[in-house]
């Protein structure tokens, strides 16, 4: 019986008079791929960013492994373990896929204020920063610029750049984002590849992919939670389908 | 410090504030709506300093200067935002503050081409000469003339940003410079206007300050300094915000110089500092990413 | 920073150059080129924050001037102060200055950055300005250079024409590679994707505010190490060398000679310097009203620098990783 390696207890974000995040408590079990879908404007990405430590919630707790992530900033939340993918291609753009890396492998030293042996002399980082290259698919691209690659391309860096600081739960926001058929593929092998060893959590509106990967799935609508469960109880849920129909969307698969 | 000094302290600083304000406003609204940095700002207030001593000399009288003067700075705004700032609009900040730069050493030039190194000044309108006794001492009419002006066209900024259409597009250009464009409002004339009337408040303020204290080379780098702490301590494209960090650093500068002159220069960066331990965004600004 | 070959041999040329100066060229010229390479060490001090790190600061001046009153009270009356008492000294309180002002500044970013930086740089000027124990706005003498001894042994005599210009040859040589270790090394990648991508860098694990702070310092200090050259060569030290055309000028040269590349500030130095000297001599009252039109010039025409000039002319995109 897996655990729950994230769990929100009545997490809740306003902005202003807008409550964006509404009193969610959710349990995310590790080593399993949980996907929140729900029409736009559900709060999906505000949660991903309370649970990333990009924005400080109003109210309610979050914990990841027994350790507090209410209060934590954005850096101390990667380094306990939680990565983050965004759903707006966020890379180096002049950089090379090896440079793109490099960061994020550099960034699980113990400490980067050294200023004597030159980057390139540290072989863990390397390695790690090959792995994650490797990981995401990218190893024919290692050396090529970044912004000289095609957007799916970056896409997969963008999920890469994560990988290198070897997170243990992976928050991916959107990765399928203004892809086609084939690069859409090529991403949901990536993510079921990564589901062996990763706790993955994964906001997305393309259907398909939702159904291919997801072990679990949370419905929100205007910052609530609808409703969690397996993919088969929702997919057959009435509560679901009315909430989606309403906004026309469960009917695209987007 | 008996009461009347206190008074007049008071009212001084008040009206330095208000000095301040009909500067650093436009420099805020600037950056604001337009995201530029201009440094040459200062130089605007010199201009119209130099143009009162000027216009002053050619009708004797203040007020035909002014009155001359401030279509002059409204077309020299205007002038410098075509010529000059438009090609500032995508760039980086570093750039826009080097070219401002390299404006505030022409204008600065210029004015010394123009009228020479000397101090001058420009005296006192006879009917506003006299002064208010108070205590002991005696507190200048000329000097609440001057804050009255400046409150009444305070006022008018506020009027004019709350109540008209130009208000409102300025508002929104503030608030979101991409979307106000999406929406289709001519915002390149927006722009333009912004900037001119910027100028011309900073020259208006120069104008009607010059008979209080010389007009010398350099005297717009020593307010665009100032400016730019007001700045800092309201928050960046708060008019609001200007208006109380003017006020603010008006009064600290005038008792400071009264309470501690010895350390009177630095009495308003330390005011500076402790706002940004508390706020760093400024206490009327968006807080920074 | 990778060097191509033709840029090695370029570099490797201008340092035998210069030191091959004081053999032909006359006093005068050598009195003008160590100024230039001082300007050197302090326009790439601030090239770290603005080219690498991504941090306009508009106040850089201020290091720059504090060092060298720092040596001026630290040099009695009535003869020299030995080296390793000033240098340590001056380097010490401007890198505390740098800490404290850093600690301010890296709390905000874009636009107020620069204007706080400006700001507490102009904090300082008046400071000096108004202090009539150092001088006022007059500044102050150094009336003598700091001795080099061990012992009663002198290693160095820095009243001597030519060991001063070779300390200073050698100083910018030093400055520029140890600058280029720090580039090179983790420390360096990270302020690189400061620079690049803040939010992303912090995103994948670093705290960039120490970074950038860190960054401040160095860059202060390098600043200060320039300022103790300056305050030794020109012998005093005035308010107007903590001014903001001070830091302006210095901005200038930075984007001028090429910013992102280390060599390019000392570029920039030279250029600016020639400049500087040609303008006077076209309008001595009023060279600055020329040198303003070409700092407009260079921002709409040549926002690359020299630099970016020869990169683009040997026909290949430029390599600043």
């Amino acid at each position: 019986m897996s655990q729950a390696i994230l769990s929100t207890l009545q997490l809740t974000k306003s902005f202003g008079g807008l409550v964006a995040v509404d009193n969610i408590s959710i349990d995310f079990m590790e080593s399993r791929v949980h996907a929140i879908i729900g029409p736009n404007g559900a709060g999906k990405t505000t949660l991903i960013n309370l649970l990333s430590g990009d924005l400080p919630p109003t109210d309610g707790r979050i914990s990841f492994q027994n350790q507090d992530l209410t209060q934590l900033s954005v850096h101390a939340v990667s380094q306990l373990g939680v990565g983050r993918s965004y759903q707006k291609t966020n890379i180096f753009p002049a950089f090379t896929c090896l440079q793109n890396c490099w960061l994020g492998a550099q960034s699980r030293m113990s400490t980067s204020m050294r200023f004597f042996r030159p980057a390139k002399a540290y072989g863990e980082v390397h390695q790690r920063a090959r792995r994650a290259i490797d990981l995401c698919g990218l190893n024919d691209r290692m050396d090529t610029v970044a912004s000289a690659m095609s957007y799916g391309e970056q896409r997969q860096l963008e999920i890469g750049m994560m990988l290198a600081t070897e997170p243990e739960l992976l928050l991916l926001d959107e990765p399928l984002a203004g892809m086609g058929a084939d690069e859409s593929r090529k991403v949901v092998e990536l993510i079921q590849r990564l589901a062996k060893e990763h706790t993955v959590i994964l906001i997305e509106h393309d259907m398909d992919a939702v159904f291919a990967v997801a072990d679990a799935l949370t419905v929100m609508v205007n910052g609530k939670v609808l409703a969690t469960g397996a993919p088969e109880e929702i997919r057959n849920s009435q509560e679901v389908q009315s909430a989606y129909l309403g906004s026309g969307e469960w009917e695209d698969g987007e | 410090m008996d009461f009347a000094t206190f008074l007049i302290q008071i009212l001084n600083g008040v009206q330095y504030g208000f000095t301040l304000f009909l500067v650093a406003s436009g420099l805020t609204l600037i950056f604001g709506i337009m995201g530029i940095i201009n440094l040459a700002h200062g130089a605007f207030y010199m201009i119209g300093a130099y143009l009162s001593f000027w216009l002053f000399g050619v009708s004797n009288s203040l007020w035909v200067a002014i009155l001359l003067g401030l279509p002059i700075m409204v077309v020299f705004g205007y002038a410098i935002e075509r010529l000059a700032i438009s090609f500032l609009y995508k760039r980086d900040h570093l750039y826009q503050v080097l070219l401002t730069y390299g404006l505030i050493l022409i204008l600065n030039e210029m004015q010394k081409i123009l009228w020479g190194s000397d101090f001058y000044s420009v005296p006192v309108p006879e009917i506003l000469s006299a002064s208010i006794p108070m205590g002991n001492q005696e507190y200048p009419v000329y000097r609440l003339f001057v804050s009255l002006v400046c409150m009444i066209v305070a006022a008018g900024m506020y009027v004019v940003i709350s109540k008209t259409k130009l208000g409102m597009m300025i508002r929104a250009g503030a608030t979101n410079r991409e979307m106000t464009q999406v929406l289709g409002i001519n915002i390149s004339r927006v722009f333009a206007v912004v900037f001119s009337l910027g100028a011309a408040l900073a020259g208006f303020s120069g104008m009607i300050d010059a008979p209080l204290s010389s007009v010398y080379p350099g005297m717009g780098d020593y307010i665009l300094i100032i400016s730019f702490v007001v700045i800092v301590i309201g928050g960046i494209g708060s008019v609001k915000g200007a208006f109380v960090g003017a006020m603010l650093v008006g009064l600290t500068d005038t008792f400071g110089k009264v309470l501690v002159p010895e350390f009177a220069s630095m009495a308003i960066y330390a005011l500076m500092a402790l706002v940004l331990l508390w706020r760093p965004q400024g206490l009327f600004g968006r807080p920074t990413t | 920073m990778t060097h191509s070959r033709p840029l090695l041999a370029f570099l490797i040329l201008a340092v035998a150059a210069l030191a091959a100066f004081p053999l032909f060229g006359d006093e005068f010229y050598q009195e003008l080129v160590m100024r230039l390479m001082i300007m050197g060490i302090f326009a790439m001090s601030l090239d770290m924050l603005i080219g690498f790190t991504g941090l306009v600061s508009f106040g850089h001046a201020a290091f720059f001037g504090l060092s060298g009153y720092m040596l001026a009270i630290v040099t009695p009356e009535a003869g020299p102060v030995s080296i390793w008492i000033a240098l340590p000294f001056c380097l010490a309180v401007t890198a505390l200055a740098a800490l404290v002002i850093g600690w301010f500044s890296v709390r905000t970013s874009g636009i107020y950055f620069i204007m706080i930086t400006l700001a507490f740089a102009q904090m300082f000027f008046y400071y000096f300005n108004e202090n009539q124990d150092l001088g006022g706005s007059d500044g102050i003498f150094i009336f003598y250079k700091p001795t080099i001894m061990i012992g009663d042994f002198q290693l160095l005599d820095l009243n001597n024409h030519y060991t001063f210009y070779y300390f200073v040859l050698v100083s910018l040589v030093l400055s520029y590679l140890v600058l280029s270790i720090i580039l090179k090394a983790p420390f360096g990648q990270v302020i690189r994707g400061i620079h690049a991508n803040e939010a992303r860098t912090r995103a994948l694990g670093f705290n960039t505010q120490h970074y950038k702070l860190v960054s401040f310092v160095i860059a202060g200090t390098l600043a200060g190490f320039a300022g103790f050259l300056e305050a030794n060569h020109g012998g005093i030290m005035s308010p107007a060398h903590l001014g903001w055309h001070e830091s302006g000028i210095v901005m200038m040269i930075v984007i001028l000679g090429g910013m992102g590349t280390l060599y390019g500030p000392v570029l920039g130095a030279f250029a600016m310097g020639f400049l500087q000297d040609y303008f006077q001599e076209l309008w001595s009252d009023h060279w600055l009203l020329l040198m303003g039109v070409f700092v407009i010039a260079v921002v709409l025409f040549l926002p690359n620098g020299i630099a970016g000039l020869f990169a683009r002319l040997a026909g290949k995109k430029e390599d600043t990783q």
